[in-house]
């Protein structure tokens, strides 16, 4: 094996690792806090908005009788 | 050679992108997270205080005036949040946007009116943040 084949080898492992890092990371089960997706956002703001509907009631200032 | 090291650039900049893109997502999810769920908390406990008698009408109608100025503010915020991973949006312009400062200040003064510590705790990191 000559010097620039080794060279390569390890010139390729350089270029490939930080890619097999990235894609360990990425794949790798995370906290549900941590890598929202569009469903976990919508059913956050679903249930944000369905309270804020029922507290709007709790919150309705009364009209003055006078 | 030359094909695979295309292949293999186009998949570095295709995970780099698709980190960065899911990174802002998750910035600006955790803190619209923060803020709408610290506000809904504040309006429970405010609703239960006054329920109690721990807080008196005069107080409860003040604070309920500042939270229905608050409300569609809020509202507002949690629709920009759920398009925020369809759109190209950073994470300063949602931070920095006039509804979620603006939100961001009504709930505080709400918890501030009320006395729950709690919730000022978990807002405060947020304003100092967007303020630097």
């Amino acid at each position: 094996m000559s010097v620039a084949t080794i060279l390569a080898v390890l010139q390729l492992f350089k270029t490939v690792s930080p890619v097999i890092v990235s894609l360990i990371d990425f794949f790798k089960t995370r906290d549900p806090n941590e890598n929202w997706t569009q469903e976990m956002i919508d059913a956050k703001v679903a249930a944000f908005l369905d309270a804020e509907d029922e507290l709007d009631a709790e919150f309705a200032v009364e009209p003055d009788e006078d | 050679m030359k094909r695979k090291l295309t292949v293999l650039l186009l998949l570095v900049l295709l995970v780099g992108c698709g980190s960065s893109h899911q990174q802002r997502v998750n910035v600006i999810s955790n803190s619209a997270d923060v803020l709408l769920t610290s506000y809904q908390t504040a309006e429970l406990a405010i609703v239960a205080a006054h329920d109690s008698g721990a807080i008196n009408d005069e107080l409860f109608a003040k604070i309920a005036a500042k939270r229905n100025q608050v409300s569609p503010i809020m509202r507002r915020i949690a629709v920009a949040w759920q398009q925020v991973p369809r759109v190209d949006s950073s994470v300063e312009a949602f931070l920095l946007s006039p509804d979620f400062q603006a939100g961001l200040v009504l709930v505080i003064e709400i918890a501030e009116l009320a006395g729950l510590d709690d919730v000022l705790d978990n807002l405060r990191p947020i304003k100092e943040a967007t303020e630097q």
